[in-house]
């Protein structure tokens, strides 16, 4: 799974936003505002990968376990797919 | 009807299709030294407008897409019968425009001038952002030599907040433009400029200002205003600052812009009644050291 081409990741302030560019304006009307751990698992997302990959990632940057990492990567991406953000 | 104009201190060369109209509009634009325009536009009316032939890109809004052989991007449009009615051809950096207009064309919408107007607007805005600047939507003004944009969705009452600046400061306060002002970086200082396409009014001055605060306005029960961070005011602007959908790389020149306008320009949200000590709030916030007149 990736993100679909045609989003900006840009850093504002302490936080990271999401702006859809090009074709991808007509789709999705709004920004959207990620957290840190958020943005680590989307530049992830900009290369294919798949979830479990995603929560190796959190459990090596943050103080978690196995099932916290593995259920906010989940999480993140059930959201994401929801969405209509992957590519799958 | 050729004019050469400066706009928002970007010399243009401007080949009008409703000539009349647009000699008005432009007027307060001329110019007349020898300078290389650095924006190009033809208008040209038509009694049909082939199908442009190249590689479709997209197909979006009842626009078509296509690349042309030459490199160029072409939009064009029909209508119901098939025809095509209008076809904008861009060079890769946006410097040259060639507008076609059908000139039987006719829509419930908008008169042929209408369109004509609205293309060349739309057409300036991605040369200015190709040049680093950008289009804001909002009503701005110059108040004793400070520039404030006025920023909303349509309806919510810009113009008629500028109308009240007016009726409260009269000559100390300059319409630059009442829809769609331009904003340029002169080092690291964001200018706002007039321009002729100021939406339905003709609100618009050839002058600029240096740009120090964008307010974006609610309406309300009572005047209160108050500062934005940057995620909110990363919001609100790219509500009122538009992003091609047929060109990633320009809307990806407009994020850009929009996040150094962050960076550069204080931010504020006005919850407002129509009176005027909501332009006294805002003043009172914006501009502490001078002396009002409320």
């Amino acid at each position: 799974m990736r993100i679909k081409d045609g989003f900006l990741l840009r850093e504002i302030g302490d936080r990271t936003v999401v702006v859809p560019v090009g074709a991808k304006t007509l789709d999705f009307r709004c920004i959207m505002t990620l957290n840190e751990s958020g943005a680590l698992l989307w530049r992830s997302l900009q290369q294919d990968t798949d979830q479990s990959a995603l929560a190796a990632i959190l459990l090596a940057e943050y103080e978690v376990d196995e099932a916290k990492a593995a259920a906010d990567a989940a999480s993140f991406v059930a959201t994401l797919r929801e969405k209509g953000l992957l590519d799958e | 009807m050729e004019h050469l104009l400066r706009i928002a201190d970007i010399p243009l060369q401007v080949e009008s299709g409703a000539a009349t109209w647009f000699s008005h509009r432009y007027a307060a634009y001329a110019r007349q030294d020898g300078e290389p325009p650095q924006l190009v536009m033809h208008t040209r009316l038509q009694d049909t407008i082939a199908v442009p032939a190249g590689e479709p890109v997209a197909q979006e809004s009842g626009l078509n897409l296509v690349r042309l052989a030459d490199g160029r991007l072409c939009r064009y449009a029909r209508n119901k019968a098939g025809q095509v009615v209008v076809a904008i051809t861009y060079s890769p950096d946006y410097s040259r425009v060639d507008i076609c207009l059908r000139v039987d064309w006719q829509s419930q919408h908008h008169t042929l001038q209408e369109y004509e107007y609205m293309y060349t607007g739309f057409s300036f805005h991605n040369r200015l952002t190709v040049l680093g600047g950008g289009v804001l939507h909002g009503s701005a003004i110059c108040w004793r030599g400070h520039g404030v944009v006025l920023s909303a969705d349509s309806g919510v009452g810009k113009s008629t907040h500028a109308g009240l600046w007016k009726q409260v400061y009269g000559d100390e306060v300059v319409i630059l433009n009442d829809d769609k002002p331009a904003i340029r970086f002169m080092g690291d200082k964001p200018w706002v400029y007039g321009t002729p396409w100021s939406g339905k009014t003709a609100l618009n001055c050839n002058e600029a200002a240096p740009l120090e605060a964008i307010v974006f306005l609610e309406r309300g029960e009572r005047n209160a205003i108050r500062p934005l961070d940057a995620v909110e005011g990363m919001y609100r602007l790219s509500g009122q600052i538009a992003r091609p959908y047929y060109d990633a790389a320009l809307g990806e020149r407009v994020v850009d812009f929009t996040r150094r306008l962050l960076e550069t320009v204080p931010l504020y949200c006005l919850s407002c009644t129509i009176s005027e000590e909501a332009v006294d709030t805002v003043c009172r916030a914006l501009f502490p050291n001078e002396e009002g007149e409320i």
